[in-house]
C-alpha cells in the first residue's frame, strides 16, 4: 500500500500477542507472579529451576486475567507473591492483587474447579511470607 | 475494482473470497460504519480491496481487521450483497492460525474463561447456585432456557453494578407466570459467540458440541435465550458447523409473545423508555418487532425511539471483548446521549453485552446522569411484580475491580 500510494508509513507494530507468560516449563506445574521487591527480600531465590516465576515491578499489576490464562496453559497451582501493605513501595499493590484473586477464585468457583488453585502470600519487610486467606464469594444470592 | 486481480485473488484463495470479489468498491459500508465515523482510520472498504487486491497474508496483522465490531450495518447496505461480517469472520479464523489474534479487554479474562470451559477440566461447574426456591426449574422437558454467561458476568462485571443473574430468574420467573418450568442445563457452557468472533474455531466447535449433546438428553423441543448472542450462534453459526438443529430456537420475546405458549399479560407500569436494539437481535437475525411488542403490551408504558433505531440502530460496540478503545466509549456516548435526547427513564435493551457497555460508558462518563439501563426481561417481570425493582448498585470508580476490601 505505502509503495502505490508514495506515504511513508511507521512499520507494523507487532501488538497483537498477548502478555506472555512463561508456562510450566517444570514438571511441578507452578507458576508464579512475584513483585521484584518481594522476591529479592526471600531469603533464598534459587526455586526458578523448579517454578516459572514472572517477575513484575509490583504486584498490584497481577491480574485475574494471567493468572486464568496460566490455568487456561496447564497450570497446577499459581502463586501470586508480593510485599505487604507496610512495606510496598506503590502503597496498594497488596490490595490490588487480592482484589484479582478473590476474582479468580470466584471464578475458579464457579467453573468447578479447585478455588485454591492460586493462593496470595505476601512478604513482609524482614522477608518473612506470609499466606493472606481469600475466601470466595460464590454466586450471590439474590438479597432478600 | 480490477476484476482480473480480483479474480486471480479469489482463485488464489477461492473459499476466503467468494464474496468478496464481486465489491464494486462504492464505499457505502464505510459510510455507514459507526466505526469509521469515529475518524480513527477503519475502512472496511480498504480492507476489503487489500485482501482481494493484495495478498490476504497483509490484511491479518492489520489492526483494522478487529476493529470491525461485526454489527453489520454495512452488509445491510452492500449493493453487491457481501456478507462483510462473514468475511471478517473468516479472515480472523485464518489469522488466529497463525497466531495473531485481536487485543483482549478485560486483560483476557473472558477468553480464558471461554477456554477453560471448552477443554474437559471444567466439569461440573457450578454454575446454578443461584437458583432458588422461588424457581421452579425441571431436568426434562420441552422448554430449555440457556442462561449463557449469566454466571461469569455477574462476578466479572460486579464492579459495574450490573445483574446479569437478576435477569436470569427473572427470565425463569416469567416462564413460570406462563405455567412453564423451563431445563436448565447444569453444565451448560459459553455458546461459543465469541471464540468465533475471535477466530478461534476450534474451541468454539468444542463448546458448541457440549451444548448441543446436553441438550439432547434434556429432549427439548424449543430453547429460550435472553441473550441474542447465544441465539445468534445457535441460529446462524451451530448449522453451518452441525447441520440443521433438531429444536427451535427463540428469543424470550418471542416466545413470550407468540401466543402458542400461553401469552403473557404484563401488569402496570408507568414509566417513559427507549429501547435499544442489540445488533445480533436485529440486524443479525431481524427481530425487532417483538421486543416493541412486549413492551407496549404494558399499560401505562410509553415506548419511544431514538435517533438511530431499528435497521440504524448503533451499536453499543462491543464484539468478543477485543480492542476496547477510543472509537468503541465514543459510539458508547453517542447512543448514551441519544437516549439522553429523548427525555426517557429507563433505556432498554435485550442483550446482557449491551447493557454492560453502556454501563460502563455510564460509569466512567464525566456526568454520570443518564437513564437507567435495564434489560426488557426485568421490566416485564417489574411490571407483574415478580421482582424487586432494582437498586441502585453504585459503581466502584477508583478501584480497576471493586472487590471486597483487603483486611490487612
Amino acid at each position: 500500500m505505502s509503495e502505490t500510494t508514495g506515504r511513508r508509513r511507521a512499520p507494523v507494530r507487532k501488538r497483537n500477542k498477548q502478555i506472555p507468560i512463561g508456562f510450566p516449563r517444570s514438571e511441578h506445574g507452578i507458576v508464579v507472579f512475584a513483585c521484584i521487591s518481594a522476591l529479592n527480600r526471600l531469603p533464598d531465590t534459587s526455586t526458578e529451576n523448579t517454578v516459572e516465576v514472572n517477575r513484575l515491578m509490583c504486584i498490584g499489576r497481577v491480574n485475574a486475567g494471567m493468572i486464568l490464562e496460566a490455568v487456561e496453559k496447564g497450570a497446577q497451582k499459581v502463586l501470586v507473591l508480593g510485599c505487604d501493605e507496610s512495606s510496598c513501595r506503590h502503597q496498594n499493590g497488596a490490595q490490588l492483587a487480592f482484589e484479582q484473586v478473590q476474582l479468580a477464585r470466584n471464578l475458579f468457583h464457579t467453573l468447578g474447579l479447585e478455588s485454591n488453585l492460586v493462593t496470595l502470600e505476601l512478604v513482609s519487610r524482614n522477608g518473612t511470607s506470609v499466606s493472606v486467606p481469600v475466601q470466595e464469594a460464590g454466586v450471590q444470592k439474590e438479597p432478600s | 475494482m480490477n476484476r482480473s486481480a480480483a479474480q486471480s485473488a479469489a482463485q488464489h484463495n477461492p473459499e476466503l473470497l467468494q464474496d468478496a470479489w464481486t465489491c464494486q468498491g462504492c464505499g457505502k459500508c464505510t459510510a455507514v460504519c459507526p466505526v469509521s465515523r469515529t475518524g480513527l482510520g477503519f475502512s472496511p472498504r480498504r480492507l476489503i480491496q487489500k485482501a482481494v487486491q493484495d495478498n490476504v497474508d497483509t490484511v491479518l496483522p492489520d489492526r483494522a481487521l478487529y476493529a470491525c465490531l461485526g454489527c453489520d450495518r454495512c452488509t445491510q447496505v452492500c449493493k453487491s450483497g457481501i456478507s462483510i461480517s462473514g468475511l471478517m469472520l473468516k479472515l480472523r479464523a485464518l489469522a488466529y492460525k497463525q497466531g495473531i489474534a485481536g487485543k483482549p479487554a478485560h486483560a483476557g479474562v473472558l477468553q480464558s474463561l471461554m477456554r477453560i470451559m471448552a477443554s474437559g477440566s471444567a466439569a461440573p461447574q457450578n454454575r446454578l447456585e443461584w437458583l432458588d426456591s422461588s424457581l421452579s426449574v425441571a431436568d426434562q422437558g420441552d422448554v430449555l432456557y440457556f442462561v449463557g454467561c449469566a454466571p461469569y458476568f455477574e462476578t466479572v462485571f460486579n464492579y459495574l453494578g450490573v445483574q446479569p443473574l437478576r435477569t436470569a430468574r427473572n427470565a425463569i420467573r416469567l416462564l413460570n407466570h406462563i405455567g412453564i418450568k423451563p431445563v436448565l442445563l447444569p453444565d451448560e457452557r459459553c455458546c461459543g459467540h465469541d471464540l468465533l468472533w475471535l477466530g478461534d474455531v476450534d474451541n468454539f466447535k468444542k463448546l458448541a458440541e457440549r451444548n448441543l449433546t446436553q441438550i439432547k438428553a434434556a429432549q427439548a423441543r424449543t430453547v429460550v435465550f435472553s441473550c441474542p448472542e447465544g441465539l445468534r450462534t445457535f441460529k446462524l453459526d451451530y448449522p453451518r458447523y452441525f447441520g440443521s438443529l433438531e429444536f427451535e430456537v427463540l428469543h424470550i420475546s418471542e416466545f413470550l409473545t407468540s401466543g402458542t405458549n400461553g401469552q403473557l399479560k404484563p401488569g402496570a407500569l408507568s414509566t417513559r423508555v427507549a429501547y435499544h436494539d442489540p445488533c445480533r437481535l436485529g440486524r443479525h437475525l431481524g427481530i425487532y418487532d417483538p421486543p416493541r411488542k412486549l413492551l407496549e403490551s404494558i399499560p401505562g408504558l410509553e415506548l419511544v425511539e431514538m435517533k438511530h433505531t431499528r435497521e440504524a440502530a448503533t451499536c453499543c460496540g462491543g464484539t468478543c471483548w477485543i480492542e476496547c478503545g477510543a472509537a468503541v466509549k465514543s459510539l458508547q456516548n453517542e447512543r448514551l446521549d441519544e437516549a439522553r435526547s429523548t427525555k426517557a427513564d429507563r433505556l432498554v435493551t435485550a442483550c446482557p453485552k449491551c447493557d454492560i457497555h453502556l454501563r460502563c460508558a455510564l460509569v466512567n462518563a464525566e456526568s454520570d446522569t443518564g437513564p437507567a439501563i435495564t434489560n426488557i426481561v426485568d421490566l416485564v417481570a417489574e411490571s407483574l411484580r415478580l421482582t424487586e425493582p432494582a437498586k441502585p448498585r453504585k459503581a466502584a470508580k477508583h478501584t480497576r475491580k471493586g472487590g471486597e476490601a483487603y483486611a490487612g
